[in-house]
């Protein structure tokens, strides 16, 4: 369990709220906006239609050496609070505040340049990934640890699933951040470069840190995880041992 | 600031070498295309049409390549946020670091094309090269407008994609509309005021005032603070909800 002090705290999450302003089900072009607004002035300038809200007044703690496992149904916001603690999305209203530096990689097919080769990619995302280091000397150690060899210095682009993930993997889990967010991402790599990684990564989290993994294998969230949060309803509706979240998300099914 | 920096050039020399990977020549491409396109267009102009401006090459170049340049960026820019969304929503990457290194590289291209042709051009006409002094000002603010613009452009196109349709469209006619190939004297009184209120007229004139030996940088100054103006104002109220529709 994650213990109290708050020098110790990496993040924190107060009323986070999400609201998505998106259109619902619509292809939403200048001339359907334009009928739309012809058709329902008040509607347009009124209503709430367009809002599709995700994340609901949440509250969440986390604190140095927690290994957060996060579950929660498909559509139910996790990815949502992932995104927003990593500042890709800005919060409706709420704070989240984050003590260091978060880093955090939501797909791992992301590939800046397809045309360009693996390691091209590879250098241009710890670009961003590591935006604070100016020595890219880590890079071909994880590089080499992603065992591609020969494919390094082929397209981006030719790269299957399984890949792509060892290049993206192998490069968010080089250096100790203090929040670290792994989002389904264990998902495209075989077997046995999953192993390698979650010892790798694994490993980066003794030595610092803390980090909020999702995943719908109840059985990886067990092995990594010494806390776990039920999302349910755009807030948490368990926060435990992981353990006992995982009974209590499989009775909420 | 200095990572923002590093990171417009790391973008900016990707973006130059994936442009052109898998090609046979590469870089070469990049000049030959403005090249043709002013070589098709000084020979229909200047010896089928006898447009007689005097150095119709000259002239035609310093309108054309800077046109090449604005019409180039804004149609590659408008779609950026929008194809680029999955990579956005996937690191967390500024999105301005994105547009800027796109429109560094058109950038690039556009000077090593306007000195590849200068060159030989300078031989055979009346440039003389200490205009080329007078050449950045003029350029700054073009990039600066071309880059503000874009930025509009990429952000309203994530919320109403037809505008890229529309960009494409208005460039190709605003081409006929814009003394690029004609000077603005060729044009009748009643018909100046197109000209006078389209404002890649105003982007477009300078850089060729410049290259002419003459400094008229007022008009291009005002339209890039006012539209790095708008830019901002339109960032900065969008750019949250961006992400929603991406």
């Amino acid at each position: 369990m994650p213990s109290t002090t708050t020098s110790n705290l990496v993040a924190k999450i107060n009323q986070l709220s999400l609201v998505f302003q998106t259109p619902l089900y619509r292809n939403w072009t200048l001339r359907d906006a334009f009928i739309h607004t012809a058709k329902h002035p008040l509607e347009v300038l009124l209503s709430d239609k367009n809002r599709l809200p995700v994340l609901n007044k949440l509250n969440l703690e986390i604190y140095k050496g927690d290994r957060i496992g996060l579950l929660g149904v498909n559509g139910v916001g996790k990815t949502t609070l992932c995104r927003a603690i990593a500042g890709i999305y800005t919060p409706t209203s709420g704070k989240v505040s984050i003590q260091g530096k978060v880093r955090a990689i939501f797909d791992t097919a992301a590939g800046i340049y397809p045309e360009l080769t693996g390691r091209e990619n590879a250098y241009l995302l710890a670009k961003f990934m590591y935006p604070e280091e100016s020595k890219m000397d880590f890079l071909e150690e994880a590089l080499e640890f992603t065992e591609l060899n020969d494919f390094l210095d082929t397209p981006f682009k030719n790269y299957s699933n399984g890949m792509q993930a060892r290049l993206c993997l192998s490069l968010i889990s080089c250096k100790p951040c203090d929040l670290l967010i792994l989002d389904e991402v264990f998902d495209g790599a075989d077997q046995f470069f999953r192993e390698k990684i979650s010892a790798r990564v694994l490993k980066m989290i003794e030595q610092s840190g803390a980090v909020i993994f999702v995943s719908h294998s109840n059985e990886q969230i067990l092995r990594v995880c010494n806390r776990a949060i039920v999302l349910k309803d755009g807030s948490i509706s368990f926060d435990g041992k992981p353990k006992d979240a995982v009974n209590y998300y499989s009775k909420l099914l | 600031m200095r990572i923002f920096i590093s990171q417009v050039i790391a973008l900016t020399l990707a973006n130059l070498k994936s442009r052109y990977r898998g090609t046979l020549t590469g870089f070469v491409w990049v000049i030959l295309n403005p090249i043709i396109l002013f070589g098709a267009q000084s020979f229909a102009f200047h010896f089928i049409l006898k447009l007689s401006v005097q150095d119709y090459p000259l002239f035609l170049l310093s309108g054309l390549i800077p046109w090449i340049f604005l019409s180039q960026s804004l149609e590659m820019c408008t779609p950026l946020f929008t194809n680029s969304g999955r990579l956005m929503k996937s690191i967390s990457i500024n999105p301005l670091v994105y547009l800027i290194a796109q429109i560094l590289d058109n950038l690039i291209n556009f000077l090593a094309a306007f000195l590849v042709l200068l060159i030989p051009l300078s031989f055979s006409s009346s440039f003389q090269f200490k205009n080329l002094l007078l050449l950045p000002l003029p350029l700054f603010f073009l990039f600066i407008t071309t880059l503000s613009m874009s930025l509009i452009l990429a952000t309203l196109n994530v919320f109403y994609r037809d505008l890229k349709f529309i960009v494409s469209f208005v460039m190709t006619f605003s081409f006929y509309l814009t003394p690029i190939f004609y000077p603005e004297t060729f044009v009748e009184p009643q018909y100046r005021w197109i000209i006078k209120y389209n404002i890649f007229t105003h982007l477009i004139s300078p850089v060729r005032a410049a290259v002419m030996g003459q400094l008229e940088i007022l008009n291009i100054f005002m339209i890039s603070a006012l539209s790095l103006l708008f830019s901002f104002l339109i960032w900065r109220h969008k750019k949250n909800a961006l992400y929603h529709y991406l």
